[in-house]
């Protein structure tokens, strides 16, 4: 099975693997690794955790109608 | 448009300038529509028409210093780099007990060239390919810029943290996450 250098670099691994990045033969070593050890699931796990805390929280400015229109009129001229 | 304004917003900072820059990246886009390589990610291209009149013209606007490229001359050690043999790390398990606000907060703290990635990222769903031709740069650079701009952003989140009364009093031996053994 494959190991990893450091937690580090499994970090990293997982961050791509996470964001659909991974090759097809590393992800498959990656999810070896990560279903052989809790402790890996568990930083994948605070990984997802991170992410969906960052974009649920993450400030989205709204945008107004008259916004929208104002721009549809600008291009209309 | 929501997602362009949110790029907008966490560029400037001001809601005034992001309306603008979005009004203007639409004039733009409607301008050179024939430039739009169809089958593309149309996305992406207005992500792209936004950043560029923002380089140009808002950064240019309010005198903002010229930023470097610092993944290229800053070597920022952060706790993970610096600890991560030896322990868990805390920033991981924080984020569930913290507050909204400090998203933003942490994100406006980011150095504008880490914020960018995370938003086309973690907010928008590029991909790195879409990341790299949206802001002109190498798919590696994008990669390795991904990664530290995560880990800053947990470092500020976990002073936030710290700042509530949460201590790091976990360590974890080496062995224990498919980490090979000294």
């Amino acid at each position: 099975m494959k190991t990893f250098d450091s937690v580090k670099s499994l970090r990293h691994q997982i961050n791509l693997f996470l964001d659909n990045e991974l090759p097809t033969e590393q992800k498959e070593d990656l999810i070896k690794v990560i279903e052989s050890s809790p402790k890996s699931q568990k930083i994948m796990e605070n990984e997802k955790i991170f992410r969906d805390f960052v974009k649920t929280n993450f400030k989205r400015p709204e945008v107004s109608q008259d916004f929208v229109q104002s721009i549809k009129n600008s291009i209309m001229m | 448009m929501d997602a362009l304004k949110t790029f907008a917003y966490h560029l400037t900072y001001d809601e005034a300038e992001a309306d603008d820059l979005v009004q203007e990246t639409y004039l733009k886009a409607h301008k050179f529509i024939e430039n739009y390589d169809s089958g593309t990610n149309a996305k992406a291209w207005l992500f792209k028409i936004l950043k560029n009149a923002y380089i140009n013209e808002y950064r240019k606007k309010v005198r903002r210093p010229t930023q470097v490229q610092l993944d290229d001359v800053v070597s920022i050690k952060t706790e993970d780099e610096a600890n991560s043999h030896a322990f868990h790390d805390l920033r991981d398990e924080i984020f569930e007990q913290t507050y909204g606000d400090e998203v933003t907060l942490a994100m406006k703290s980011l150095p504008e060239e880490f914020r960018e990635v995370i938003i086309l990222c973690d907010i928008e769903d590029f991909s790195y390919d879409e990341i790299a031709k949206t802001i002109e740069l190498p798919i590696g650079t994008v990669r390795s810029r991904l990664f530290r701009a995560r880990n800053m952003l947990k470092e500020k989140l976990k002073q936030y943290a710290f700042t509530m009364g949460y201590k790091d009093i976990r360590g974890i031996k080496r062995g224990e996450y498919g980490v090979e053994e000294e």
